[in-house]
């Protein structure tokens, strides 16, 4: 839960999957939810009310912007909007990446986890 | 197609938890997310099963109201990603919704217990209303949402025949007719047709009128209640034939038998006749009459039902059927129409115009209260309505009280969500506790109801309550004091700790807005009071307007009626001769003026022939009507006190021989066939026979049909004359000596003569007018005490918010004091706030009730839905207690000191 993390930690889980599903380009709302589905293995299934919250707190925070240019491929005429990566917002992710890189390996050294798990 | 319907079902549902979430967010994503959940479901809906569909969208649904409320309540979550979020204390061990809820349940029980004098107060608005709703609708909903104990009772038909070209919608059905039907229909399971009658049942040599119910063999079938013990009428026993047999009600077999199991197989003596008792129904086999003692095979009761003629021409049974698998009523029309057809050309043209009809049984049972119990029922749901208001009121002018409370738990570090979670509590025990008394009371309530209701009516209704509706109550009181108690727990938890704390010890005071808030609520709850008031005026008004109808009979009068065994009084002069002796003895009596005979008392049902007039033909539109037609003695006329407009009755010794030569008509009778009264010296004849009649007087019209109901054509023959059999008659006496304590001395002179003949219904001719209409005082009985409970509430309401109010201001007003304000000047001011309040719920309500009665003229019998004494009496009574209301908190605040309330500061 949220309310249990450290006050040190930027990014909550489903933030962080958020920006690793645009890490690709720029997606909308739905695809952003397959996204992270393939991503999780089917780990991680949002839904809008949660993706959109993130997103809210996501483009407060800088990290993700509505993008300018629409892709071709969304030929239904639907208008929608897509969603992209801020420069920050990439940095931000990538600094996540890193310390939970950092963190598993510890945790592999410490012989928490065993190294053939990690793939 | 299924999951088309779940599709879109669960895109309408997400949707409306969009509006959940606050508006700028709303305005932001709102879009987005409707098409990204219309995707998600697009997939769904190819990936899962129907149930699977339904479930994954159930877990959309909830999570999107979870996320709905999360982001009204704490925000979208973080804006900044510094390093320091937000400090969220850190959630003890075993912190978990059921211990939070504890919590909250444990302070809510102390602050209520804290504050005795308002818990009490809100209690008791909501057990009023809960208990009215919960007692009004039992009853409501005993005898039209789950009414009859049988089987399926909306299989049920009530089977009549009509002839509207005579302007009769019920004649009732013919033998003939009934017995082609039990051969010929194909669309009921069974069909049965019943008449209820009396006969004489001698156990030693005492003689009691019992109730009977002549059934044709199917009835108990029909009905769907076969007898509790013993066994059920077969085809064999309903035949002239066969050996007399009996069922006896369960009532009949409880009191007369003591529940005796051994009954089976003994013999009843009734009307000098052995029958044998075979059976005994069980308890709820009660209608169509609920005083049945017996029910006997239609064939034993002597008007049945072999000579051909009587039996087509005379339509004197009702009909019950249950109508077979798969047919709807409409086919069970034609089918009975399909059979009567041929009758109609074997039996003669009279027949032509006689129809058989058929209707949902419990609507032709229930049909005729149901506007009055409509009213009933809307009237607890308007007093719900004002308890719930008057709830609201107190609970919002609180919220303001314990603003400082609120101010002081969220500075030291309470959520917004926990503090309206405990807010919310608190209403919830309050309306816990209120329901359930409510739901006590009610249960109180619909006991006795059921006792002062009419058990001809409600004997059949179980004294059980509907514990659904007891449910449904509580749950209706419970959400108006959890909306109630909304408003208050957002205004108190949004208020800023800072604002609060710095008001020190002092009370807030409550901002114009919460003002206003809490006006309207008085506004409503007089407005709708206003309405019932003005609803249970009109009915009282119909009320005594009923009341003031002249009969057109005296109603002091004693009548008490005579039947007699078919045994021995086979002979018509029999039973004449018997008459007349008692007749002669009643008059010998102490205090007896007069004593009259006559076979039909008013308010005692029908039994029509048709008339020719000599020389006359009736006016085209209304051909032929039935004639009410009835005997008597002569001297019936003075006993029971009818007047003559024309002539006067008839020579009592016309008839000896059995055929009359005079009669006496009435107004109504001479209207339409002359369109004058002074027809002394017409001729009449009772159609099919022969010699004509000449009319000698004719009659004031008196109410026969009901106090309501408009009088129709009707006729006296001298009671000798052989047109009705006589079987039983009725005698009216007049004189000081015409009361009931006269009957043990009547008794006694019919048991000298026959200690085989019981008397029938001795009375007052009052009770039994007052007997037609006793069902409509219970209601407007009951409406008035809604109405005035309704009042009590709304001025209680309006009083307190009014001396509220005038607390708040207490300042304000101590400040205008100072300033050289006189009290008068305060107490008019206070007054005018009051007044306007008062004036503006009264001028709703009587729009409203303008609206609202136009329902209701079918029960106000010629009352106008707009009478101007009504709304004048509600308009007083209603500014009489605003006043009262408004004067004691308008002197409390004239007696304000400036310099204490200046100094409170």
């Amino acid at each position: 839960m949220s309310k249990e993390q450290p006050a040190a930690t930027p990014l909550r889980p489903i933030e962080f999957y958020v920006l690793l599903g645009l890490v690709q380009g720029e997606l909308h709302g739905y695809a952003i939810i397959q996204r992270t589905a393939e991503q999780s293995n089917g780990r991680v299934r949002l839904d809008p009310g949660t993706l959109y919250r993130a997103i809210a707190r996501l483009r407060q925070a800088g990290l993700l912007e509505e993008a300018e240019r629409k892709p071709a491929e969304d030929a239904a005429g639907r208008p929608r909007r897509y969603y992209a990566l801020t420069r920050e917002g990439r940095n931000v992710a990538e600094i996540e990446a890193r310390r939970l890189a950092d963190l598993t390996r510890d945790a592999v050294a410490a012989g928490l986890l065993d190294k053939a798990e990690l793939g | 197609m299924m999951r088309a319907l779940i599709f879109g079902a669960l895109r309408r549902a997400h949707a409306a938890t969009l509006w959940l979430y606050p508006r700028d967010f709303r305005r932001a994503y709102a879009q987005d997310m409707d098409e990204t959940f219309f995707d998600l479901c697009a997939t769904e809906t190819q990936l899962r099963s129907t149930h699977g569909l339904a479930a994954s969208g159930s877990w959309y649904l909830i999570r999107a109201v979870g996320n709905g409320l999360g982001a009204r309540f704490r925000g979208t979550g973080r804006s900044s990603f510094s390093i320091s979020p937000r400090f969220d204390p850190p959630s003890r061990p075993g912190e978990t919704l059921v211990t939070n809820l504890l919590q909250d349940l444990r302070f809510a029980f102390r602050t209520v217990t804290k504050n005795p004098g308002f818990s009490l107060i809100v209690v008791g608005l909501l057990a009023v209303g809960v208990g009215a709703n919960t007692a009004i609708y039992s009853i409501f909903n005993s005898i039209y949402l789950n009414p009859v104990p049988y089987a399926e009772p909306h299989r049920l038909v009530q089977i009549d025949e009509t002839a509207p070209e005579l302007n009769l919608v019920s004649v009732g059905i013919s033998p003939a007719d009934f017995l082609a039907w039990q051969d010929g229909q194909q669309s009921l399971e069974s069909i049965a047709v019943y008449d209820g009658s009396a006969m004489n049942l001698l156990a030693g040599d005492e003689a009691t009128r019992v109730s009977t119910m002549a059934v044709t063999w199917q009835m108990a079938a029909v009905l769907g209640t076969p007898p509790l013990i013993g066994r059920d009428f077969t085809a064999d026993d309903d035949t002239d034939e066969a050996q007399p047999v009996t069922l006896l009600t369960h009532s009949m077999w409880q009191e007369r038998f003591g529940g005796d199991r051994d009954v089976i197989g003994s013999t009843l003596r009734l009307d000098e006749l052995e029958f044998t008792v075979i059976g005994v129904l069980p308890p709820d086999a009660v209608m169509p009459y609920v005083e049945t003692d017996l029910w006997v095979p239609l064939h034993q009761t002597d008007r049945c039902c072999d000579d051909p003629n009587r039996n087509a021409s005379s339509f004197w049974l009702s009909g019950i059927g249950r109508i077979a698998d798969g047919v709807t009523l409409d086919q069970v029309r034609e089918d009975l129409k399909r059979v009567h057809a041929p009758l109609v050309e074997t039996l003669g043209d009279s027949r032509e115009t006689i129809t058989p009809v058929a209707f949902p049984y419990l609507e032709a049972t229930f049909g005729d209260t149901r506007p009055v119990a409509m009213l009933l029922f809307a009237a607890v749901g308007i007093l719900l309505l004002v308890a719930c208001a008057n709830v609201g009121g107190l609970l919002l002018a609180r919220a303001t009280d314990r603003q400082r409370e609120v101010g002081l738990r969220i500075a030291i570090g309470a959520g917004r969500g926990r503090i309206i979670r405990q807010l919310l509590t608190e209403s919830a025990l309050l309306a816990g506790i209120g329901g359930t008394v409510g739901m006590l009371l009610g249960y109180l309530g619909f006991r006795g109801l059921l006792r002062i209701l009419p058990e001809s009516d409600f004997g059949w209704v179980s004294a059980s309550v509907d514990w659904r509706f007891a449910v449904f109550s509580v749950a209706v009181s419970a959400l108006a004091a959890l909306l109630f108690g909304l408003a208050p727990a957002f205004s108190a938890s949004r208020v800023s700790p800072q604002q609060a704390l710095r008001d020190g010890g002092q009370r807030t005071s409550a901002g114009p807005g919460k003002r206003r808030t809490l006006k309207s609520l008085v506004v409503a709850e007089i407005a709708l009071a206003a309405v019932l008031l003005v609803g249970s005026g009109l009915l009282l008004r119909a009320l005594q307007h009923l009341n003031d109808v002249e009969p057109g009979f005296a109603t002091d009068r004693y009548t008490v009626g005579l039947a007699l065994p078919a045994l021995g009084y086979e002979d018509r002069d029999a039973r004449t001769d018997f008459y007349d002796a008692v007749k002669t003895r009643i008059e010998s009596l102490p205090g007896v003026e007069s004593v009259g005979l006559t076979t039909r008392l008013p308010m005692e049902g029908h039994n029509g022939n048709f008339f020719d007039v000599d020389g006359g033909e009736p006016p085209e539109d209304n051909a032929n009507p039935v004639i009410l037609t009835r005997t008597a003695t002569p001297d019936y006329f003075e006993a029971i006190g009818i007047q003559f407009l024309a002539g006067s009755a008839f020579d009592a010794n016309d008839g000896r021989d059995g055929v009359a030569q005079t009669i006496v008509v009435n107004e109504a009778f001479a209207q339409h066939f002359w369109n004058r009264t002074d027809v002394v010296g017409e001729r009449v004849r009772p159609s099919g026979t022969e010699d004509w009649l000449t009319i000698v007087g004719v009659n004031r019209d008196t109410k026969h049909y009901g106090l309501d109901e408009p009088m129709r054509p009707g006729v006296f023959l001298p009671y000798r004359d052989h047109l009705q059999a006589l079987p039983s008659i009725a005698i009216a006496v007049a004189g000081p000596g015409a009361t009931v304590e006269i009957t043990p001395a009547i008794r006694e002179i019919v048991r000298e003569l026959d200690s085989g003949v019981p008397l029938v219904r001795p009375r007052i001719i009052a009770d039994l007018v007052q007997s037609s209409f006793y069902e409509r005082r219970v209601f407007t009985s009951l409406l008035g005490i809604f109405a005035t409970v309704a009042v009590l509430l709304a001025v209680t309401g309006l009083y307190s918010t009014l001396s509220y109010t005038v607390g708040q201001r207490r300042h304000e007003i101590g400040v205008r004091m100072a300033l050289g304000a006189r009290s008068a000047e305060v107490q008019r001011a206070i007054l005018r706030d009051g007044a306007a309040v008062a004036g503006l719920g009264l001028v709703i309500g009587l729009v409203l009730s303008a609206f609202a009665t136009q329902a209701m003229s079918s029960v106000l019998f010629g009352i106008q839905p707009l009478d101007a004494v009504t709304y004048a009496s509600v308009v007083a009574v209603l500014a009489t207690a605003a006043v009262l209301a408004n004067w004691l908190p308008a002197r409390r605040a004239s007696r304000t000191d400036p310099t204490s309330a200046l100094r409170a500061e």
